[in-house]
């Protein structure tokens, strides 16, 4: 017979009554983020094409209402263009996002397995799926065309420039060899990176507000922190942006309203530089002008899902359904601009521009691509319509292209 | 690679019963089982040992509650505090550790055990844990709950997904190797303190390997504060082993 005291039975008894816990309620143990938690909250898709409002279940999709019901109005989505995946139909006037508020990491939307559903997060769904194409019978030349901000690497300032008709608009001083210019989808401020001194002992990024082309604010980076790419998610919260590095190298997430970074993404291609997002927000492409290969990220488990056998990739430009990626490559001369498939991310197509292409950019309606490229001193203009390759003559060091809506 | 299948669940009227629980129990019942035969060994009331068992496990189950609730969304807990009684997230391994060992210093200070006393039950415990770990990330790899990175290696498991390293499964066949390797050294005797040591060095060095294979975003101090662990308590068993070796060395001249 085991005598055993008072306090050794009570412990006991816990101890048993924890396995029970254990072995009753535990389904899981840590990092235990279900698709709920992932994904809180509500998403549309079309079923049967129909917009229906759904949410996660633990693991499971889970459809909430197949009718107008609360916030949710049918008649805000159109399934009749895309069966997989609805339009919010007041994509092109920034609506307010009717059914709450931002949702924290649910920025990126989630990969569809194929079949009749996809997923389409709250906060990303006002975005324009739709080409933005200029309504019928546009004028050649209109004062409401888009202006152009430009980097000049040698000078340290950045240009804007007013495509209709051409000019200067005004040239602003930003910090030490600045490298990219990405503006907020408000178009209310552009973010700049620069390297800073060629020593590498920290650049920054740099904050202008168009309202009166002013620095507004310059964050400086620390010791060895290079930044080079730069992208802005399509809800204008983040910035990914490239530490340029031998090794070391990263993207790093900066939070636009607090100007701070929130998190570094490591392991990425070697001299990250060309940085540009789907459309949706849910994928990060990433370029290297002397890497061996093109990553793409996932922006929400901020992981490389896929490395594109292209080299020497210096920068990547989308249409504005995310279908096709064009990116451009220095590894032959002349350069060359590769059109991926973004589902099977197979190159279908391959134009040729001039030497050492640095910066692309697809502008009016998905047709035409802007290429600059360095050592020509040239701008390639891609027509995907025509099939064509233009070219005009640039000023030194054509680095860096931004259109402003 | 290595096919997907899906946690088995065995239903059971209202309740689900999880292979992940099922193993978790599992490995609470053999480490109590590893340790009081190992403490009867080394001359240990087994009652004794099994009250300060009880009490780490029990410590660090709530250490493991709590740090996962609270870790999983700071600012939500920054918010409300309160959240950690109704939130039911999980567990995480590092919060099980601090409870654990807090709780095992405390029962040690409160029954007054030298340095070295305590060192030996820790010890005797620490030596089970690569045995037991194995046992409860067998449940992780069931549970596939431990996403790492997308790739093509060949212990890649095929997700729905798409292929990705299960950083459970990756544990459960290092913690196999451990295991062995403890079974191994522990066949000559070792200053009191050497296991506890060792496993928190070898499992830290290895957990901050196994970040790098994180879908999340590296966490690397979970395994560094293994390896600080681990040293500081390696610093103690030379501290601790030195006195008896000297003794013992001095023990003929004095017969």
């Amino acid at each position: 017979m085991i005598h055993l005291t008072a306090t050794t039975k009570i412990v006991a008894g816990a101890v048993a009554l924890s396995l029970g816990w254990i072995v009753l309620a535990a389904c899981d143990c840590e990092n235990s983020d279900t698709r709920e938690d992932a994904f809180p909250g509500f998403w549309v898709t079309c079923i049967d094409n129909m917009p229906t409002l759904m949410t996660y279940s633990g693991n499971s999709p889970t459809i909430v209402t197949a009718n107008s019901s609360g916030n949710f109005n049918q008649n805000e989505y159109d399934c009749s263009r895309d069966s997989s995946s609805p339009q919010y139909k007041n994509s092109e006037t920034s609506a307010s996002l009717p059914l709450g508020s931002q949702v924290g990491p649910s920025l990126a939307r989630p990969r569809a397995g194929g079949g009749t559903s996809a997923y389409v997060p709250e906060p990303v769904r006002d975005l324009p799926f739709s080409p933005d194409v200029p309504p019928l019978g546009t004028a050649n030349c209109q004062a409401s065309f888009p202006d152009v901000l430009h980097t000049n690497h040698n000078e340290n300032s950045v240009t804007r420039i007013p495509t209709c008709p051409f000019g200067i608009k005004a040239t602003i001083p930003v910090f030490a060899n600045p490298l990219q210019v990405a503006v907020t989808p408000d178009g209310s401020t552009a973010l700049v990176t620069s390297y800073g001194p060629l020593t590498a002992s920290g650049g920054a990024v740099t904050y202008i507000s168009l309202s009166n082309n002013q620095v507004t604010n310059t964050v400086m980076m620390s010791s060895g922190v290079t930044p080079n790419g730069l992208a802005i998610s399509p809800d204008g919260t983040t910035a990914y942006i490239g530490n340029f590095r031998p090794t070391g190298q990263s993207i790093l997430v900066m939070d636009i309203a607090s100007q701070t970074i929130t998190a570094t993404i490591p392991n990425v291609v070697t001299y990250p530089s060309g940085l540009t997002l789907t459309p949706d927000g849910s994928q990060l492409w990433v370029a290297s002008p002397v890497g061996m290969e093109t990553d793409v990220l996932d922006t929400l488990s901020q992981t490389i899902v896929f490395r594109l056998n292209v080299q020497q990739s210096t920068d990547i430009a989308f249409n504005s359904t995310g279908t096709m990626a064009y990116i451009t490559s220095a590894l032959n001369t002349p350069g060359q601009v590769f059109a991926v498939n973004t589902s099977t991310y197979q190159v279908v197509n391959t134009y040729t521009v001039g030497n050492t292409p640095s910066d692309i950019s697809m502008s009016y309606g998905d047709r035409f691509l802007v290429v600059n490229n360095e050592t020509d001193v040239i701008v390639s203009v891609i027509d995907l319509q025509q099939n064509a390759v233009k070219s005009v003559q640039a000023g030194a060091n054509p680095r860096g292209i931004a259109f402003l809506r | 690679m290595i096919p997907y299948y899906p946690q088995p669940v065995l239903h059971l009227g209202p309740f689900s019963i999880h292979a992940f629980g099922v193993l978790g129990a599992l490995a609470v019942l053999v480490a109590f089982w590893i340790i009081l035969r190992r403490a009867r060994r080394m001359g240990i009331a087994m009652e004794e040992m099994f009250q300060f068992l009880c009490v780490m496990y029990l410590c660090g189950l709530i250490g493991a509650f709590f740090a996962m609730t609270i870790m999983a969304d700071p600012h939500a807990f920054l918010a409300n505090p309160g959240r950690v009684f109704h939130v039911a997230v999980g567990i995480r391994s590092v919060g099980g550790l601090i409870g654990g060992l807090l709780a095992g210093l405390a029962w040690c200070a409160y029954h007054r055990l030298s340095l070295y006393e305590t060192l030996r039950r820790f010890d005797i415990t620490l030596y089970a844990v690569p045995t037991v770990w194995m046992v409860g990330r067998l449940g992780c790899a069931l549970a596939h709950d431990h996403r790492g990175l997308w790739t093509t290696n060949w212990i890649a498991v095929k997700f729905p997904e798409g292929s990705r390293y299960d950083l459970g499964l990756i544990e459960f066949l290092f913690l196999i190797g451990m295991a062995a390797l403890f079974w191994a050294l522990d066949r000559k005797a070792r200053p009191v303190g050497f296991f506890f040591a060792l496993y928190g060095v070898l499992y830290g060095a290895f957990r901050i390997w196994l970040d790098t294979l994180h879908a999340e975003p590296l966490r690397y101090y979970e395994g560094a504060a293994y390896v600080v662990i681990g040293l500081l308590i390696w610093s103690m068993v030379w501290k601790l082993d030195r006195p008896r070796v000297e003794e013992a060395e001095a023990m003929p001249a004095a017969v």
